[in-house]
């Protein structure tokens, strides 16, 4: 799993590269624990790179999530494909998370 | 069925009847240029002037016809979808060549013998599914909106294959067409409502009005119908039906060219009508191929030629977002009170020659466009992808080198015709051909420790492709597939590989996953945020639930020791 960090303006976003499943959820997880706990409190998750989700993918962001909802962070994501998209209605977490359709709007909305 | 968004009013609807009126004349008008193929025929035969108003007016009722025969939705008869019936091209070299051997009477009987023989090819057409998959039906449809935009080329540019290459039409002449055109574009495409619902009519007018202006429209044939009076009955010829052995196949190639092309305009029918759609109806296409060979016998019955669907109708349609059947009504009978009016038969004649072009360019691009979204929507392979670049390649090929296929022996002539003839035939040969070799099951091994996703993927993939899988289907098989793995491999201890076996027809996509271990439990109760973040379980209880979804069907099984995991999509 890579992954891809920068920063715009005051929003670090992370870009996972590959597929969040059993093997990537782990690394990318720590990643966004990193990043918050560093004092971060603009998240944007650009997920344009990824293909495919499963359920450790998903667990790992309801994680995310639930930090991010305790230290009053604000966590965004963006680039979802249609397949990915899919994949969070099925497992009901659509409704969960922000979710923009480019980068730049993501960005404006993690701010 | 569902219904596209962009329709203003969809097949089953019924609109207004001011609407029903000028969509209709709207379709009558688009028709103008098919009268010319009953009048060619005539002429070739030397038929005298009077033969000729008696023709066009008895062609008009054949057209009103065989357009109400197409929409109706009874059992065996009409597709049920608004396609006017026309005057094909294909049946033009068959017909000359009938109508000098024995004049009417020859071209009358041959012509009913063709339409009989589309009606008894109709059943057959279930059967055909193997050798008409998706693409196939895709190409059919892009190859009809292609030869429609080269006729319409031919019209606005005057170029006439028999003398040549060049055009003949003057610049004011090529000017009206691409001013014609742009109207057409420009009210479909910056506009809304009634203005975008008539863009082809109010297109087709000002190109008219225009023309009339600067002394383009041609008076003869108005003149010629005048001289037969305000009003006149339409009177049936009386031939007789004759017929010869040695035409049987050059009318027996054309009623089956015609039967695929209705197979085409139905489907494409069918797709602009259903957001859903994902395959042909393959009742409806039977049914409407019958109506369509119905038609045809109807047609030589009255003294004319053979006919088909007419494309331009279903792009028309389409670009002007009215589809419903109940158009085809109006539009038949507005043909046939207009056979009784042989001025009528002589304006439709008159209408400028570029003008029809643009309309003719205007309704491929839909037609054209259509095609290539029911090619794309399947996954496509190396087979598919000679499939359909030979066989486009091919057809375009006609148009480009007529002379070549005019000068190949007579025993080819009949499959070089048309480059629709030529195309789909091509794409015929090369998918019976290229079904060799392709497996409706499969498997694969996957050792522990292999990436579950990428080597699921990498497979279904490539299968999905040699199948002519829809996409939408097979990304649920991969995600399904490799979760289920992964799932497999992380709590159901797995000893030794994983076995994956995938079977596919038309209708059903079916997955199996065996492996010696423990059995996998299927969940259809989704578990909370919290249970899903904090319980040892969560992920696989997560994991179970949307394998439950993702699926039409899930079965787990257990057998000496070996655990199954079933997934049935619905394709």
């Amino acid at each position: 799993m890579e992954i891809v960090e920068m920063l715009r303006g005051p929003v670090t976003i992370i870009e996972p590269r590959g597929a969040l499943d059993k093997s990537g959820a782990p690394p990318f997880g720590d990643r966004i624990f990193a990043v918050i706990d560093s004092g971060s409190r603009n998240l944007l998750v650009d997920l344009q790179q990824i293909v495919y989700i499963s359920s450790a993918g998903f667990r790992t962001l309801l994680l995310a999530h639930k930090r991010a909802d305790e230290v009053k962070a604000k966590l965004v994501l963006c680039g979802v494909s249609a397949e990915v998209r899919r994949l969070f209605e099925l497992g009901r977490v659509l409704d969960l998370f922000t979710i923009c359709a480019t980068r730049d709007e993501g960005v404006a909305k993690a701010t | 069925m569902q219904r596209p968004s962009n329709l203003i009013y969809s097949v089953a609807e019924k609109p207004p009847r001011l609407v029903c009126l000028i969509s209709g004349l709207q379709h009558v008008a688009i028709l103008a240029p098919i009268l010319i193929v009953p009048i060619l025929v005539i002429r070739a035969g030397s038929g005298s002037v009077g033969a000729l108003t008696g023709i066009v007016s008895l062609s008009l009722v054949a057209l009103g016809i065989g357009t109400i025969l197409q929409s109706l939705t009874y059992r065996w008869l009409g597709s049920g979808y608004l396609i006017t019936f026309c005057f094909s091209n294909a049946y033009f070299p068959a017909s000359v060549a009938a109508v000098k051997l024995g004049g009417m009477p020859l071209v009358f009987g041959m012509t009913l013998a063709a339409g009989a023989l589309e009606m008894l090819l109709a059943p057959l057409i279930g059967r055909m599914r193997p050798f008409f998959p998706a693409e196939i039906s895709g190409i059919c449809v892009l190859l009809i909106g292609v030869l429609v935009g080269l006729l319409g080329i031919r019209q606005i540019f005057g170029i006439d294959e028999s003398v040549g290459q060049s055009g003949t039409s003057t610049g004011p002449e090529i000017a009206l067409g691409a001013a014609t055109l742009a109207v057409m574009v420009g009210l479909n495409v910056w506009t809304k409502g009634s203005l975008r619902m008539y863009c082809a009519i109010i297109g087709i007018l000002a190109g008219i009005v225009a023309g009339l202006g600067m002394g383009i429209v041609n008076g003869d044939a108005v003149a010629a119908a005048l001289a037969a009076g305000i009003i006149a009955v339409p009177r049936w010829s009386g031939y007789l039906p004759q017929f010869r052995l040695d035409l049987v196949i050059p009318f027996a190639i054309t009623a089956i060219a015609c039967s695929i092309r209705a197979m085409g305009d139905i489907t494409n029918a069918q797709r602009i009508n259903d957001r859903d759609w994902v395959r042909p109806d393959m009742g409806s296409i039977r049914n409407g191929v019958v109506a369509d060979g119905l038609s045809t016998v109807l047609s030589a019955m009255l003294g004319s030629v053979g006919g088909n669907t007419y494309s331009s109708s279903v792009g028309l349609a389409s670009a002007t977002g009215v589809t419903s059947r109940r158009i085809a009504l109006w539009t038949g009978v507005i043909l046939i009170v207009l056979s009784f009016f042989p001025i009528a038969a002589g304006a439709i004649v008159s209408v400028p020659r570029p003008v029809i072009g643009a309309a003719l360019l205007f309704n491929c691009c839909f037609i054209v466009i259509s095609g290539v979204q029911i090619i794309t929507s399947r996954l496509l392979d190396a087979r598919k992808t000679f499939i359909i670049g030979l066989a486009l390649i091919l057809s375009l090929s006609r148009d480009v080198f007529p002379g070549f296929y005019d000068g190949l022996p007579n025993i080819f002539q009949s499959f070089v015709e048309s480059g629709f003839i030529l195309g789909v035939s091509a794409a015929l040969l090369l998918n019976a051909i290229f079904r060799l070799g392709v497996r409706s099951k499969v498997s694969m091994t996957l050792a522990s420790g292999t990436d579950a996703h990428g080597a699921v993927r990498s497979f279904l993939e490539q299968q999905g492709a040699r199948w002519g899988a829809r996409r939408d289907v097979m990304e649920c098989a991969i995600f399904g597939t490799a979760q289920a793995v992964e799932s497999i491999a992380e709590h159901c201890n797995p000893r030794g590989p994983i076995n994956i076996e995938a079977s596919f027809d038309e209708y059903n996509l079916d997955i199996r996953i065996s492996y010696e271990g423990d059995v996998f439990p299927i969940e259809d109760r989704r578990p909370t945020d919290s249970e899903i973040r904090e319980s040892e379980d969560g992920i696989r209880r997560l994991a179970s639930f949307m394998l439950h979804q993702n699926a039409d069907r899930v079965r787990t099984i257990s057998k000496d020791g070996r655990a199954m995991l079933e997934f049935h999509y619905e394709h």
